[in-house]
């Protein structure tokens, strides 16, 4: 059963820099499906478009960022709701309760001159007006134990706690109201390996617990290869290769998946990596065609003329790539 | 025949609330070598590095260098033009960006009297980037933001290569690096070992990307390096329990070796630094009482070091 | 160029800068008048405007539009050189004080303290009294722009720290690099903007502080100036005889000087701090 629906999603930043405009593709055309009890993975390098599409899926769209097109459904107790229509109200309502969002830098979500036990106790009143404040703390710091971290936390300001621990704070309080989506952004690129695993253990633990759907945002294929249930592959703003974890590991079939997984280093295996040739593009000048075009050795002309679709290629797998498509 | 090797001992490096960043480090790094160097954040191998480029005075203990004639180096330019250059993490922070990039090449050139002329300076900048696979046309007139991260890492890269030093220090040179190119930057690393026979040390926190690229590599942790040794038997048969628990945690890339067991978390940072005895201990599950009052001897292995404890009982007294 | 017209489409910029191209037109008639304007009864006194005296004359018997083109143009000319001067005097402190660092920059950051709690207003007093005749206007550029770098040079100084910890200082040593080079090289494009942006506002506080000591008689007042020109037109009692035309030519040109250098560095701060445009494009 699916959770969060985007439909043909776009959407660009519009700068407007002493009157020279300047649009950012940050999103073009991304459609994809989360389920309850998954691990989605969004893998891609810096400046693909990743954060924007997550910002999309959980509804914050400030300016300078702009939606261009594409709807975004959530099913909320088996009602459909299209995000952007609902009212700025029900939208809230829905925030932390049905979908909740952990940024990359996990202390944008901590208030720093409140305790920890503040920022709790707001995000549960917004949500259980009619509770006691005693009540409210009560059910902080038995979340808390549940999920394995010591209650004094909730006592402490926020710059107080080592990265690892805020991170793991910042997860209990995004699952503070047992939300149907997590989305968690880059959430362990500035740890050391062994508190990364800690804070990964405990995002799955949590979304085991809770049978939801839970977002994983990264550039680091390590981690998606250990956590992840099924991965979409961004490139220049696109999804371009969609597959359960399994597959794009094992039979990638995107020329850009398949450099990204090649060149990952492995121990026990020192045989030369080879990288894809140039670079990402820019996404305000964007390539013609499938942007991965003048990075591809096999690119033909149909490439460079046009962007392919994104199909179903077998089970559960989706490329955009005309290379297969034709064979 | 370049017979180059950096012989460093160093001594405890006391900073005012009396953290000892680096303690008694002890490492060589021979010609023609990746040494990597590796640990977590704050466990002092960024201190190290900066006190072999000469930015900070080692408290106690002495580092030297060769050139690679093999003669020692001493002085504050000499060690600088013939002895160590950096590769930075950031390649746009590496250059000014209000500069263009050629200027840094030429004022190298400059300030060290590589070259008597504009055309004899052009032809050495030339060579260095082309050993990059970047040319002068390339970067010519151009600023940092014109510029691709992988781009400028190589310029990066060919401007330390310049004034022909016998070692290259290269803190985290790929991180920032877009992932679809990051290999071959590190290819390029073993490239020009190969051909210059210039060393590298190369600084990380990546543990696959070290054994990628490395031929030996020390783990430290807490200031202390706890393991050093070929990179193979290092990490492939780690013998201290840390590099343990690291190569546990370190995400395998493949969805087979997906993590099973459970980790347990340190507490701070400060503590583990101001332990007694083995820094470690405290959240080592081998733990003994000698652990936490006697800091460990060095114990050796074939092809490797580590500092611990346990493995002294289990090995008996070397 | 492109930062030029960049700035004319920001309505501010093109405004301000109309009004001080107005302002400086007007400085440049002065070479074109008349009358000097040391002299006194030239003209038929306390006219009010008309055709002839197109701001009148005032009771010293000078036209007062004349003399306003004389008081603009030396007030100008005054805070542009005191200005000058003191972004040269905080460039140089701050740059050495943030890169040099150490005893050096304790002294230094010791001196700028004292500058910026001294109660500047009571110092200028009391120095003006000191050589009051004395104070002409190269004079009085150098007092203006000895009291007002302190604050830029602590602003450019924390600049220059933060860029000291970026990778590219350490690129520029290991390209051996030596240190005064370095900071002309590598510093001095980052802040020379700043710098530009707040010589306005330090043009702003000297013609203020210009105004305040002609008005309190501590200037030479045969030279003319917005402030000189205020100060005689009260010392006459200009406002009990109704002579509003004298009263209100320094204080308009003050006004217009004043909102045309605020609009000027309003437009050109904001140019440069990228976090405020981004605030103005978010609230469309």
């Amino acid at each position: 059963m699916w959770s969060v629906r985007a439909n043909k999603l776009c959407a660009a930043y519009v700068l407007d820099i002493f009157g020279t405009k300047k649009v950012i593709h940050a999103v073009n055309e991304v459609s994809l499906e989360l389920r309850e009890n998954e691990v989605y993975g969004i893998a891609g390098e810096s400046g693909c478009g990743k954060t924007t599409l997550v910002r999309l899926l959980f509804g914050d769209v400030q300016p300078p960022l702009r939606l261009m097109g594409g709807r975004v459904l959530y099913q909320v107790d088996g009602r459909e709701l299209d995000l952007y229509s609902l009212a700025p109200a029900e939208r809230r309502d829905l925030r932390w309760s049905f979908i909740s969002y952990v940024p990359q830098s996990s202390m944008s979500n901590l208030n720093p001159v409140i305790k920890v036990k503040g920022t709790f106790g707001d995000v549960l009143k917004s949500h259980a007006p009619h509770q006691g404040k005693r009540e409210l703390l009560e059910r902080a710091r038995q979340h808390l134990v549940e999920l394995g971290l010591p209650p004094k936390v909730l006592e402490v300001y926020p710059h107080q706690l080592s990265g690892g621990m805020r991170q793991r704070v910042v997860i209990a309080l995004a699952t503070l109201l047992s939300p149907r989506v997590v989305i968690a952004d880059e959430p362990v690129t500035a740890l050391d390996v062994v508190v990364q695993r800690g804070v990964l253990q405990l995002l799955k633990e949590v979304q085991e617990r809770l049978q939801n759907a839970l977002v994983i945002v990264t550039h680091d294929m390590g981690v998606l290869a250990n956590v992840a249930d099924r991965i979409g592959i961004m490139y220049a703003g696109r999804i371009i290769e969609e597959a359960s974890v399994w597959t794009i590991f094992e039979q990638p079939l995107h020329p850009y998946t398949r450099y990204l997984i090649n060149s990952l280093p492995a121990f026990g295996d020192k045989g030369t990596r080879e990288s894809a040739p140039g670079s990402p593009p820019s996404l305000v000048e964007l390539p013609s065609g499938c942007a991965f075009h003048p990075r591809c050795r096999l690119a033909r002309d149909r490439c460079r003329e046009e962007v392919p679709e994104f199909e179903m290629v077998g089970d559960e797998h989706r490329v955009a790539c005309w290379l297969v498509k034709e064979g | 025949m370049r017979d180059v090797s950096k012989i460093f001992h160093m001594g405890s490096m006391l900073s005012r609330i009396r953290i000892t960043a680096v303690e008694h480090v002890s490492f060589r790094v021979g010609p023609g070598e990746i040494f990597g160097l590796a640990g977590e954040s704050g466990c002092g191998k960024t201190t190290l590095a900066r006190m072999i480029l000469g930015f900070e005075e080692p408290t106690s203990g002495t580092i030297a260098l060769r050139g690679r004639d093999g003669q020692p180096i001493v002085g504050r330019r000499a060690w600088r033009r013939a002895g160590v250059q950096a590769v930075f993490q950031n390649p746009f922070e590496t250059f000014n960006p209000l500069r263009q990039v050629e200027r840094y090449f030429f004022e190298t050139v400059q300030n060290y009297g590589l070259a008597g002329n504009r055309a004899e300076a052009l032809e050495r900048i030339e060579r260095a980037l082309q050993m990059v696979g970047l040319s002068y046309e390339a970067i010519a007139g151009r600023y940092p933001a014109e510029f691709s991260g992988g781009q400028l890492q190589r310029a990066s890269i060919a401007r330390a290569l310049l004034s022909e030093p016998s070692l290259l220090i290269a803190d985290e040179p790929v991180s920032m690096v877009d992932a679809s190119i990051r290999m071959s930057i590190m290819n390029l690393f073993r490239d020009l070992v190969d051909r210059l026979g210039v060393s590298v040390v190369y600084i990380t926190h990546d543990l696959a990307t070290a054994y990628y690229v490395c031929d030996r590599i020390a783990i430290m942790f807490r200031g202390n390096i706890v393991a050093m040794g070929n990179v193979d038997k290092v990490l492939m048969e780690p013998k201290h329990p840390y590099v343990r628990l690291l190569m546990e945690c370190v995400p395998q890339t493949d969805p087979k070796k997906r993590w099973r067991a459970k980790v347990q978390l340190s507490a701070s940072e400060t503590e583990e630094y101001l332990r007694a005895g083995c820094k470690f201990a405290g959240r080592c599950p081998h733990a003994m009482d000698i652990c936490k009052q006697e800091v460990p001897e060095e114990i050796y292995f074939e092809g490797q070091m580590a500092k611990c404890h346990l493995l002294r009982v289990s090995q008996g007294v070397q | 160029m492109k930062t030029l017209r960049a700035l004319l489409r920001d309505g501010r910029f093109s405004l301000g800068s109309v009004v001080l191209l107005l302002l400086v037109a007007l400085a440049v008639l002065s070479f074109f008048s008349p009358y000097d304007p040391t002299e006194w009864r030239v003209v038929p006194r306390d006219l009010p405007p008309s055709r002839q005296y197109l701001l009148g004359t005032n009771s010293l018997g000078q036209d007062v539009f004349w003399l306003l083109t004389f008081a603009v143009r030396n007030s100008i000319f005054l805070a542009f050189l005191a200005s000058t001067i003191s972004r040269v005097i905080a460039l140089a402190v701050g740059l050495v004080s943030g890169y040099s660092g150490g005893i050096v920059d304790r002294v230094l950051m010791l001196v700028n303290d004292g500058f910026i709690v001294v109660p500047l207003l009571l110092i200028l007093v009391l120095l003006a009294m000191l050589v009051r005749e004395r104070l002409n206007l190269p004079a009085m550029a150098l007092l203006f722009g000895v009291m007002g770098w302190a604050f830029d040079a602590r602003f450019i100084r924390s600049q220059i720290l933060s860029l000291r910890e970026r990778e590219f200082t350490y690129t520029a040593i290991l390209s051996g690099t030596p240190s005064l080079r370095l900071i002309v090289n590598e510093y001095l494009l980052f802040v020379v903007p700043l710098t530009m942006a707040t010589l306005i506002g330090n043009m702003i506080w000297v013609t203020g502080m210009e105004v305040t000591l002609a008005y309190l008689g501590l200037t030479d007042v045969t030279i003319p100036t917005l402030g000189t020109m205020l100060h005689f037109a009260l010392n006459y009692q200009a406002v009990l005889l109704g002579l509003w035309w004298w009263i209100f030519a320094p204080i308009g040109a003050a006004v217009a000087l004043f909102v045309a250098l605020y609009l000027l560095s309003m437009s050109i701060s904001e140019y440069l701090d990228p976090r405020a445009r981004i605030q103005r494009v978010g609230a469309r």
